[in-house]
């Protein structure tokens, strides 16, 4: 398996992808982090004060929202992709027990969106430190539940990379696998999640989930516990790349 | 393991919706030979192979390497080497790093791919993008995957398509090379021609069905040498040679007669004997290209429709 991950690495680093994805989710990350501080004066705002921890982690939760996205997108096309260029073949010629292939992706991905996690955090810091101190605040990265954020945006994160994998192996087309996970987050989510009386339901979706897990917990929405988040993300990571894979394992490469 | 494996397939069948694309086909491929795999596009022969090597589930039938699955191998890649596609290839990532991403995989040291890019000529282009590289040069990069793990068994589908003459003398050359190491060769092909300075034998399919498997000096055989005659008297000399047992009268389209069954010598005594003056006697050889083409055109589409249609109400 480890030289199975490794090969993943490989493939990933002959191409640029991974650099592109990388500079736009840390310039995302810029982008909601510097509205979250720019706007958080403003006297209509739900947030809590930047001053108060509360409103710290509402700040750090900045950096879940670019990276979870473009991770799944970059892991979307880290599965689909052997299909649209045709190296499956070889990929399960090299490695015929083809569960093995989707596991390592599944490893690979996770790490990578660790990875970018990592990067968008160092983003916030370096972007809310300056600007904060020089409104005379302190931003404290031991401040009560500011780690417990952190470390879920990186789970969120690393999640959503494997919901990305399943998606590919189960769809198989590299177009189809990031056109409907970006319509979902962008357009069928956000609507769902805005009915009422779905609101006992709507909770338990992906997006709302990674939401509860990161605490960012802004709108008048309900949301869950953070690891009742934890645990529902990691159910559908769970499921979607079993069939994922179960998919791969069956599938004919005419 | 055994160290020369060879290839075992039985009862090998596979249903593409209501069309039949292999049909109880039976063969085997002795260890240490060449073997040529033969028909039209579309005959079967990619699906065989598919399903010989665990990329395609058959629905019948079993296919064996050494005695074992494909997918049942202890270490694949270093056992059997393939080439299938030669578009299987990310356009961005450099022939270099394709090969190295599976020397990670299979375990191998990275230099291994510089070593085999060598061996299909390709040292040069190793570190420019695949999306520029010709048909000519990915048919190379994909026998360079195949030879990587520096397998017994090399199975290539159609290795020599698209490639230009120098390409087709070269693979040949380097298939031989291989061959005369003691490696088994199962190498696809819809041109006889390609094959035939190179194999030792040749299995045909047509419409997923087996129509020959055994020796190409053997396949020779069956036609027969035929002698070629020239004469004004083509009349006279027809009606000497018919009824005689074991010999076969034809006619090609400059207006020779085809003599099978005889030798020029015997020819020549019979025209001799009935008073036909000859102004043209010769032995010509068994003419394959033909041959196969009456092996793989017996079944032309109409009929493959109808075996479709017949699947498709059993």
């Amino acid at each position: 398996m480890i030289r199975l991950v490794h090969g993943e690495f490989t493939k990933l680093r002959s191409t640029r992808l991974w650099l592109w994805l990388l500079a736009a989710t840390m310039g995302l990350t810029a982008l909601f982090a510097s509205l979250n501080i720019a706007f958080n004066n403003d006297p209509d705002t739900l947030a809590p004060p930047l001053a108060t921890a509360a409103g710290q982690r509402l700040l750090f939760g900045t950096a879940a929202g670019g990276s979870q996205t473009l991770v799944a997108v970059l892991a979307a096309i880290g599965m689909a992709g052997e299909y649209r260029h045709r190296t499956a073949t070889t990929t399960f010629l090299v490695t015929p027990r083809r569960a093995g292939v989707v596991v390592a992706k599944l490893i690979t991905y996770a790490l990578v969106g660790a990875t970018y996690a990592a990067a968008s955090i160092a983003v916030v810091i370096a972007i809310g430190e300056p600007w904060l101190s020089a409104r005379g605040i302190d931003l404290t990265l031991n401040r009560s539940g500011i780690p417990a954020t952190m470390a879920g945006v990186v789970a969120a994160v690393a999640a959503f990379a494997l919901l990305g994998v399943g998606l590919g192996a189960l769809l198989r087309d590299q177009v189809a696998a990031v056109v409907g996970l970006l319509v979902y987050l962008f357009v069928a989510e956000p609507i769902v999640t805005r009915i009422p009386a779905l609101q006992d339901w709507t909770v338990f979706l992906p997006g709302p989930s990674a939401s509860a897990l990161t605490q960012i917990t802004l709108t008048d929405q309900d949301f869950l516990q953070p690891w009742q988040g934890g645990v529902v993300l990691a159910g559908y990571a769970l499921v979607v790349a079993s069939a994922g894979a179960w998919r791969t394992n069956r599938l004919d490469l005419t | 393991m055994v160290s020369h494996p060879g290839i075992e397939v039985r009862g090998l069948s596979k249903d593409f919706g209501s069309v039949r694309a292999v049909d109880d086909l039976t063969f085997s491929v002795s260890p240490g030979t060449v073997t040529g795999f033969l028909g039209r596009n579309g005959a079967g022969k990619t699906t065989t192979l598919r399903m010989l090597l665990g990329l395609v589930r058959p629905d019948r039938g079993t296919a064996t390497i050494g005695g074992r699955a494909y997918r049942d191998l202890p270490a694949p890649p270093t056992q059997v080497g393939a080439a299938l596609d030669s578009s299987g290839f990310h356009p961005a990532r450099s022939g270099r790093a394709h090969l190295r991403v599976y020397c990670r995989v299979i375990g191998l040291p990275t230099h291994r791919a510089d070593e085999v890019l060598d061996l299909v000529g390709l040292s040069l282009a190793g570190s420019r993008r695949v999306g520029g590289y010709s048909l000519g040069m990915r048919q190379r990069l994909a026998l360079a995957v195949a030879l990587l793990g520096d397998p017994q068994v090399l199975v290539l589908d159609e290795p020599a398509n698209g490639l230009d003459p120098d390409g087709i003398v070269w693979i040949r050359r380097l298939l031989r090379d291989l061959a005369a190491k003691g490696r088994t060769v199962l190498v696809s092909s819809h041109v006889l021609t390609e094959m035939q300075q190179l194999v030792d034998r040749v299995v045909i399919i047509e419409g997923g069905r087996l129509r020959y498997d055994g020796a190409l000096s053997d396949l020779a055989g069956r036609q027969g040498a035929v002698v070629e005659v020239r004469t004004r008297q083509a009349i006279e000399l027809r009606a000497a040679l018919s009824g005689r047992p074991g010999v076969t009268l034809d006619q090609d389209d400059t207006g020779r007669l085809l003599v099978g069954g005889l030798d020029p010598a015997a020819v020549g005594r019979v025209a001799f004997a009935a008073g036909v003056e000859l102004e043209w006697l010769a032995q010509r050889d068994g003419d394959l290209e033909r041959l196969f083409f009456y092996l793989t055109a017996g079944t032309a589409s109409g009929r493959r429709l109808s075996d479709a249609a017949e699947a498709g109400t059993r």
